[in-house]
């Protein structure tokens, strides 16, 4: 009797198989192209603002990222070449780069010894342009069309002033 | 009296309705207890959902390491079952931490995404590996050979875990991300408070998912095994006949 049952398997679904398949193929294509991204990403260098002074003649006309905390009253609202733009100077180790930015304005977090992460390349100061409040004033500034704001890691309640006066008994 | 099929028990209903009542004391913790952040303002209300549910996606995904290991160990069947049910609601936990950090990174950074930030992209990879994981265990043929490649890719994509949760020390001073806040004990109080039952709000949704999830696994497999015997069953008929 078991020579008359057939138990070859039926033929697979095919749709099924192509189309998990297919999504196998799709998923490793994109993490493929992800990582690329990734490593392309990394490839826009990023420069404390100190390594950037200090690396400006090899850097040139490179687009780069640059790192640093705004100087306190440094920050001014302005103009450049017909867009508007603000004008401050940023911090990292010792050294002070002079920003132009030209980009999208930033959160409500950009303020004085927050760290920003700029993107755009060093350009010579041209002509007629004020000069920066509390800059280095060197000739040079950092010409940037994007501005993104890092907040750290501490959470503290708006009303911590209150609650620590409280605490020592008022004023 | 008719029954109607479940994967529901005593213990997911009291996990179920503990999950309700969590999310609800973080819904008012996250918007009236808790006080805006001197820093980030409102914002940081999503710290309490974002911040539990990422953690919580990596313990999905432990979970699903685990049932792998099992499964090529020792080919335990309710392994291979557990790491298919983590993997999916650790996919959607994923998903979750994504979406809701780009929510925070608008207000916070000035933008949704950054492709140069080391822990979203190496998240996003995650999310592609395990979604590559329940794909193929859709893909048709032999069982065990199917389980057991699931389970090599499961243990592969593990390895993005570390990766993530480190790249904010690693690269501190060059990635948009902030550093480790809980492990630093950066946040107190009421702010704290709602860290807590973020988790446990999470927590106990992704026990109720995970156990519902499990359980339907299973029942899809015994449908299968069982599903195989009567297809056997019917050639034999069919043989029977000629």
């Amino acid at each position: 009797m078991s020579e008359a049952v057939a138990l070859t398997p039926r033929p697979p679904r095919r749709g099924r198989r192509w189309w998990s398949t297919g999504v196998v193929v799709v998923v490793l294509a994109v993490i493929a192209i992800l990582l690329f991204s990734l490593v392309r990403g990394a490839s826009l260098f990023v420069f404390e603002a100190d390594e950037a002074v200090q690396q400006r003649d090899e850097l040139g006309d490179d687009r780069f990222r640059l790192i640093g905390s705004p100087l306190d009253g440094s920050i001014v609202e302005g103009e450049f070449e017909g867009r508007s733009a603000l004008y401050f100077s940023v911090r990292f180790g010792e050294s002070v780069v002079d920003v132009i930015h030209t980009g999208s304005d930033p959160t409500a977090l950009f303020q004085p010894d927050v760290p920003v992460f700029l993107e755009g390349r060093w350009q010579a100061v041209p002509d007629g342009v004020d000069r920066f409040a509390e800059g280095v004033n060197d000739g040079w500034y950092f010409a940037s069309d994007t501005l993104r704001v890092k907040h750290d890691e501490d959470y503290r309640d708006d009303n911590q002033d209150r609650i620590s006066e409280a605490e020592q008994g008022g004023r | 009296m008719s029954t109607r099929p479940s994967t529901g028990s005593t213990v997911t209903r009291v996990i179920g309705i503990a999950a309700l009542i969590a999310l609800a004391l973080l819904l008012c913790a996250a918007f009236w207890w808790s006080e805006p952040d001197a820093q980030q303002g409102d914002a940081v209300r999503l710290f309490y959902l974002h911040v539990p549910v990422a953690i919580l996606e990596y313990v999905a995904f432990i979970i699903a390491g685990v049932g792998s290991v099992m499964y090529l160990w020792k080919r335990s069947v309710f392994g291979d079952v557990m790491a298919h049910a983590a993997a999916e609601v650790g996919v959607v936990f994923c998903a979750l931490t994504l979406i809701t950090g780009s929510l925070w990174g608008r207000p916070t950074w000035g933008t949704y995404w950054d492709w140069g930030d080391v822990r979203l992209v190496t998240t996003l990879i995650l999310l592609l590996l395990f979604v590559g994981y329940l794909a193929l265990r859709q893909v048709p043929g032999d069982r065990h050979t199917r389980s057991k490649q699931a389970a090599i890719v499961a243990l592969v994509a593990l390895i993005d875990i570390p990766i993530i949760n480190r790249s904010v020390e690693w690269w501190a001073n060059r990635t948009l991300h902030q550093r480790s806040t809980l492990i630093e004990g950066k946040i107190e109080d009421i702010n704290a408070f709602a860290t807590f039952l973020g988790f446990l709000a999470c927590g106990l949704v992704l026990s109720w998912f995970l156990v519902h999830r499990f359980r339907v696994a299973w029942l899809e497999r015994e449908v299968a095994t069982h599903g195989l015997e009567r297809a056997l069953s019917e050639r034999r008929a069919e043989g029977a006949e000629v």
